[in-house]
């Protein structure tokens, strides 16, 4: 289950102070002090959480920067990848929507 | 302490056993445990319970009132509920080992504690983490034979500041088939005498040495991590295991991690960057401390 909403546009931010992050070989242990929970992340869902602790971005700048980042191309990396890491992010509890959503009737 | 004072100060709860950081309150007014107490535990250090801090409590007592008098049974009381299957009276050791070990396992909120045989030399600490069966008693009590101490045949206990290992060098549970491949060993004075049909089958204790009780306050820094698989039959194999797959096992060994939190995640990473971690399959003693002797060797153990 979401924690937050999840729109295309929805920008997404992390808390660093909340995360102990821990890097192994190619996999990095994240200790959420807020649940209390520990995980393991792959490199990118790690490369995203890392960039949402320095800016909000919506999925799709998340996807251009990570694609830079790691050197990936679209069909390495292509938004529907990024938005299933973004949904794990956000179950697991590091992400958050950065601002108010406006709900309407319309 | 004199025998009868042990049996004494153990009938009216008032007996204190110190293990070198621990210490445990004991109660019993069952009379295999205070046999127990005598000869596996002949090295240790009692003392009259005087109102001191102890770290755990336990009463080995009957069930209920009926089974205190007829077809006499015991049960482990460490003082808090928990599922224990009634033993026969005979089997008190039994249920005292196991009483002593729950306390430990879901009591313990200042150190992490692995389920884990432990043992070390002057160079490093040596932690055996396998699931029941897999070896781990075994090839601690076999370690202890080629002059490694003894820190713990059931708990890896590690320090939250600075992650030693702490020792707790209880007697070794050995079973089944062990019983006889440490007895040659070490030797028959070294080894209780066997509780036949137990819960997990025949079980007998190997006692710890002086050495091990007298250093039982002396911490060791983890240098490797062995994973044992004894598997009837199995050639002997050794894997390297990643330090990620290292702490994702270490986290499952562990009976307090999720209570103990932040300290504990920091723990077991530092550990497994630390030490070496190994996964040995085997299926004969030799076979094991043949595989153990070679990972040793690359850590300088």
């Amino acid at each position: 289950m979401l924690a937050g909403p999840s729109q295309q546009d929805t920008m997404w931010c992390a808390d660093k102070a909340c995360c102990v992050i821990e890097a192994h070989e190619e996999a990095w242990y994240v200790y959420h002090t807020l649940s209390g929970e520990t995980h393991l992340l792959n490199f990118l869902s790690y490369e995203v959480l890392k960039l949402l602790f320095d800016m909000p971005l919506d999925a799709e700048a998340i996807g251009e920067h990570v694609r830079i980042g790691l050197g990936f191309d679209l069909e390495d990396c292509p938004l529907s990848l990024i938005r299933q890491t973004i949904q794990e992010l956000d179950v697991a509890g590091f992400i958050r929507p950065s601002e108010k959503i406006k709900f309407s009737n319309a | 302490m004199l025998e009868s004072d042990i049996d004494k100060y153990l009938g009216q709860g008032l007996l204190v056993l110190s293990i070198g950081n621990f210490s445990a309150r004991l109660q019993s007014s069952c009379a295999s445990v205070g046999v127990h107490l005598h000869d596996v535990y002949r090295d240790y250090s009692f003392v009259k319970f005087d109102h001191q801090l102890h770290d755990q409590f336990l009463n080995v007592r009957p069930p209920n009132l009926l089974r205190g008098l007829i077809k006499r049974q015991v049960i482990p009381d460490p003082g808090f509920q928990f599922p224990a299957v009634p033993l026969p009276d005979s089997m008190g050791a039994l249920a005292f080992e196991m009483g002593l070990n729950i306390s430990v396992a879901l009591k313990t909120y200042n150190r992490l504690i692995l389920h884990a045989g432990v043992v070390a030399n002057d160079k490093g600490g040596v932690i055996i983490s396998a699931a029941s069966g897999g070896g781990k008693s075994t090839l601690t009590a076999l370690l202890m034979q080629e002059g490694f101490r003894l820190l713990s045949d059931e708990f890896g206990i590690i320090e939250l500041n600075g992650h030693t290992l702490l020792p707790y060098p209880r007697p070794v549970s050995l079973k089944n088939a062990s019983i006889d491949v440490i007895k040659e060993v070490a030797g028959d004075g070294w080894i209780s005498a066997v509780i036949k049909d137990g819960p997990k089958g025949n079980v007998a204790y190997r006692r710890a040495r002086y050495i091990d009780i007298a250093h039982a306050c002396e911490t060791a820094v983890p240098k490797l991590i062995v994973f044992p698989k004894f598997e009837k039959g199995a050639t002997a194999a050794v894997n390297k295991v990643a330090s990620a797959d290292t702490v994702m096992r270490l986290i499952a060994s562990s009976t307090n991690y999720q209570i103990i939190g932040e300290d504990a995640f920091r723990a077991v990473n530092h550990i497994a960057k630390q030490a070496k971690a190994y996964e040995i399959t085997y299926g004969s003693s030799a076979d094991a401390l043949g595989l153990f002797r070679a990972v040793a060797e690359g850590t300088v153990l």
